[in-house]
C-alpha cells in the first residue's frame, strides 16, 4: 500500500478520499488555488502545497504543476477525484511517465470511453445493448435524413466528444432536422473543439440508471449494484438513491452482467461506473461510461458496505479486489442529496455569498460529505456543489423520513441552496411512490409549486420578524440594528471538531 | 385582567405586507395579532447560534436571523426571505417621504455574475415583463437565463453573445414607466 498520495482535487470529494487515506494510515499531499488558501480541504491535507491563481485552468487543470508538487513531496501516486483532470487519458499518461501511479484507469481506457462513437462500436462488439443508432458522423442533412427514417423518429443528434447535454438536440420531425443538425454542430464545435456529431434514436424520458464496477490488474470485474439517477434538471443530477424502486432482481443482473462486460471490452482498471438508459419496458442501452470515481458513489458503499475509496487504492497499489460477485449484497437503502449553491426558484441560477451561518444534520443514519464551513465563501469558480447528504434506511420509507428529518436540520445561510426543492421533493407523492423518470423535475415538480412551499411559513416568518425585532429594537430604516456577532472562532479546526463529533455516531 | 398594550407593526415580504401587533411588554407565552387575529406564541432563542424558535399553536419553525442594510434576512425551511419591519411611526414617516418605491426610469441592469454571453432575447424596443428572460449567461459550465425584475422597455444593449463580462458588467437598460 501507499504510504503518500496526493490528492489533485478540491472541495468534498477531496476531504472524502483524505478520510479513506487517514484510516489506511497513508498521508495525504493536498493543492490548492488561492481562492482555497483557508479552505477545508486545504485544512485537512497533512501537507499542501500551492498550485496557483483561482481559476480552475491556472490550478486545479494545470497537470504539470500538479505532478512536481507530486514529485517535490515524495508522494508515490495521485487521485484525481471526479472533474478537473480526472477523465484526460494524458494526464493518467504523464502521471505514469513521471514515474507516479494515476488512481484510476489506464490511459487506453479512458481514451476508449472518451468518444462516444467509438465507446458504442465497442459496447455493441462486445455484446452490450446499446441505443438504435448509426456512429458515423454526419453533417449533410440530406444524409442525416435517410439515417434518421431508418433509425426511427424521434432522433437525438449527439456530440461524438461530448456529454453534459451540450451539441444535443432532438429532432421530432424531418422538418426540423436541418436547423437541428446546424445547431448541434456549431454547439459541439465550441464547446469540444469538434463538430463531430452523430445520431441515435432518442428514449423519451428514461431511466438514467448506473452500475459500479470495480476492476483489478489481474482480469476480476465485479458490479456492485445500481444507482437510480433519475432526478436531473438538463443532464444534471440533483438526486441519486440505490438500489434503484424501477429494477427488478432479474433486471439488475443483466444490467450488471452487461457492465462487467463492457469494463472488460475497454481492460478497465479501477473504480468506473457504466451508465444506462432504462426504457418504460425495462428495456436497458448503454449510454456512456464514466472512468473516475462518481460523485454518488456514497450510496453505494452504504448498501454493500464497501469503502469505494479504499477499494480505489488497493486496487492501484496492485492488490487483488477482496471480493467475489457472489459476496456483494444490496442492504437496506440509500439516498443522496446534492446540497449545491443554486436557486430554485430562478432556474437554478448559481448563487454565491458568504456563508455565515451553518448547521450540519447529524443522528441516525445521516452522512454529511462536505467541502465548504461556517466562514466558507462561495465563488464561482468552481462547480456549485457545496455537499452531499447522504441517508440510510433498513427500507426506502425510513431513508426518505431521515433524508426529511435531516433537511430539516440543515440551515445554511448566506447563500441560496436546494434545501428546500429537496424538502418538497420528500414529500412529493410521484417520488415517494418511487415512479419516476428524467422527466419528473420538467412535468411534476415546477416553480410553481416552489413557490407555493415558499410561502406557506412566511405568515409564522412575520411574527418571528416582529418579534425579533421587537427584542432587538429594529424597526425602521435608520434606526441602529443590532449586529449578532458572528460566532465562528479562527484558529480551531472545525473540520477537526466535525470530524471527531462525527465519530461518536 | 390586564388590559394589553399592542405595538403595531408593519412585516413586508416579498410585496405582501402583514400586519403584526406585538404586546408591548414581551413576556413568553404570550400573543400576537396577524392581521388581527390573536394567536400564542413563544419565540425562544437557541443560544451561541443564530437560530430562533417560533412556537404557535401546535405549529413550530426555526428560524435564523440576520441584520442587514435592508432589514432582516430571514431563514426558515431552507428558504430566504428578505424582510422589513416597520413601526407606525416609521411607516408613516417614510409615505410622507416617498410616494412609492417603484423605481422610475432608466434601469440600469448588471451582470450577476462573471460569464459567457450565450444569448440576447430580447431587441432594443422589446418590451419586457418582470420574470422574463432577457439574455442566457453560461457560468460554472451551466448556462443560465437572467431575468428582469422589472416591467419596462428595452432600451439599450450592452453586449453582444460570445462577450466575457465579469460580475457587474452593463448588460442592458431598461425604461421603466411610472405607474
Amino acid at each position: 500500500m501507499f504510504k503518500k498520495i496526493l490528492i489533485a482535487n478540491r472541495g468534498e470529494i477531496a476531504i472524502r478520499i483524505m478520510r479513506a487515506c487517514n484510516e489506511l494510515g497513508i498521508r495525504t499531499v493536498g493543492v490548492y488555488s488561492d481562492a482555497d488558501r483557508t479552505a477545508p480541504h486545504t485544512q485537512y491535507a497533512d501537507e499542501v502545497v500551492h498550485i496557483g491563481p483561482s481559476p480552475a485552468r491556472d490550478s486545479y487543470l494545470r497537470a504539470d504543476k500538479i505532478i512536481v508538487a507530486a514529485k517535490s513531496t515524495g508522494a508515490e501516486a495521485i487521485h484525481p477525484g471526479y472533474g478537473f483532470l480526472s477523465e484526460r487519458a494524458e494526464f493518467a499518461q504523464q502521471v505514469n511517465e513521471a514515474g507516479l501511479i494515476f488512481i484510476g484507469p489506464p490511459a487506453s481506457a479512458i481514451a476508449a470511453m472518451g468518444s462516444k462513437t467509438a465507446a458504442r462500436l465497442r459496447m455493441k462488439a462486445s455484446g452490450v445493448p446499446v441505443v438504435p443508432g448509426n456512429e458515423d458522423p454526419v453533417s449533410d442533412p440530406h444524409i442525416a435524413l435517410t439515417l434518421a427514417e431508418e433509425i426511427g423518429y424521434p432522433i437525438l443528434i449527439k456530440a461524438a466528444h461530448g456529454g453534459g447535454g451540450k451539441g444535443m438536440r432532438k429532432v421530432s420531425t424531418r422538418e426540423e432536422m436541418p436547423l437541428a443538425l446546424e445547431a448541434a454542430m456549431r454547439e459541439s464545435q465550441a464547446a469540444f473543439n469538434s463538430s463531430e456529431v452523430y445520431l441515435e434514436r432518442c428514449i423519451e424520458n428514461p431511466h438514467h440508471i448506473e452500475i459500479q464496477i470495480l476492476a483489478d490488474k489481474f482480469g476480476n470485474v465485479i458490479h456492485l449494484g445500481e444507482r437510480e439517477c433519475s432526478i436531473q434538471r438538463r443532464h444534471q443530477k440533483l438526486l441519486e438513491e440505490s438500489p434503484s424502486p424501477f429494477i427488478t432482481p432479474e433486471l439488475r443482473k443483466k444490467m450488471g452482467t452487461a457492465a462487467v462486460q463492457a469494463a472488460k471490452a475497454v481492460r478497465y482498471e479501477n473504480a468506473g461506473t457504466i451508465e444506462f438508459l432504462v426504457d418504460a419496458e425495462r428495456n436497458f442501452y448503454f449510454l456512456e461510461m464514466n472512468t473516475r470515481l462518481q460523485v454518488e458513489h456514497p450510496i453505494t458503499e452504504l448498501v454493500t458496505g464497501i469503502d469505494l475509496v479504499k477499494a480505489q487504492l488497493q486496487i492501484a497499489s496492485g492488490e487483488k479486489i477482496l471480493w467475489k460477485q457472489s459476496d456483494i449484497v444490496q442492504t437496506g437503502w440509500a439516498i443522496e442529496c446534492r446540497i449545491c449553491a443554486e436557486d430554485p426558484l430562478s432556474n437554478f441560477l448559481p448563487s454565491t455569498g458568504h456563508i455565515s451561518h451553518l448547521r450540519t444534520p447529524s443522528g441516525p443514519g445521516v452522512r454529511d460529505d462536505r467541502g465548504v464551513t461556517e466562514g466558507s465563501d462561495v465563488t464561482l469558480y468552481y462547480d456549485s456543489l457545496l455537499a452531499k447528504l447522504i441517508t440510510y434506511g433498513t427500507d426506502r420509507c425510513e431513508a426518505i423520513a431521515r433524508t426529511k428529518r435531516a433537511l430539516e436540520e440543515y440551515h445554511i445561510v448566506g447563500v441560496t441552496t436546494t434545501i428546500p426543492f429537496l424538502e418538497c421533493l420528500m414529500s412529493h407523492p410521484v417520488f415517494l411512490a418511487g415512479d419516476y423518470n428524467t422527466g419528473f423535475i420538467e412535468y411534476e415538480l415546477s416553480e410553481r409549486h416552489l413557490s407555493d412551499n415558499r410561502n406557506e411559513v412566511k405568515r409564522l416568518v412575520a411574527i418571528a420578524a416582529a418579534l425579533y425585532a421587537k427584542a432587538n429594537h429594529s424597526t425602521g430604516h435608520n434606526s441602529e440594528m443590532k449586529q449578532v456577532p458572528n460566532k465562528s472562532t479562527p484558529g480551531k479546526s472545525e473540520w477537526k471538531f466535525a470530524g471527531r463529533a462525527n465519530q461518536l455516531r | 385582567m390586564e388590559t394589553v398594550h399592542w405595538e403595531k407593526m408593519y412585516v413586508t415580504i416579498d410585496e405582501e405586507t402583514f400586519e403584526v401587533e406585538v404586546p408591548f411588554e414581551l413576556n413568553y407565552p404570550t400573543s400576537v395579532r396577524l392581521n388581527g387575529n390573536e394567536i400564542p406564541v413563544v419565540f425562544s432563542p437557541l443560544e451561541g447560534t443564530l437560530l430562533w424558535m417560533l412556537r404557535s399553536a401546535g405549529e413550530k419553525l426555526s428560524v435564523t436571523i440576520q441584520s442587514n442594510d435592508m432589514g432582516l434576512s430571514v431563514n426558515a425551511n431552507g428558504w430566504n426571505y428578505g424582510v422589513k419591519v416597520e413601526d407606525e411611526r416609521t411607516r408613516r414617516l417614510r409615505s410622507v417621504l416617498h410616494t412609492g418605491q417603484q423605481a422610475v426610469g432608466s434601469i440600469l441592469v448588471h451582470a450577476p455574475m462573471p460569464g459567457l454571453v450565450i444569448r440576447i432575447l430580447k431587441s432594443t424596443g422589446d418590451l419586457i415583463r418582470k420574470g422574463e428572460a432577457y439574455a442566457i449567461l453560461e457560468a460554472m459550465k451551466m448556462e443560465n437565463e437572467l431575468r428582469s425584475s422589472f416591467d419596462g422597455t428595452v432600451t439599450t444593449i450592452h453586449v453582444i453573445p460570445g462577450q466575457t463580462v465579469e460580475k457587474g458588467a452593463l448588460l442592458i437598460t431598461i425604461e421603466v414607466e411610472a405607474v
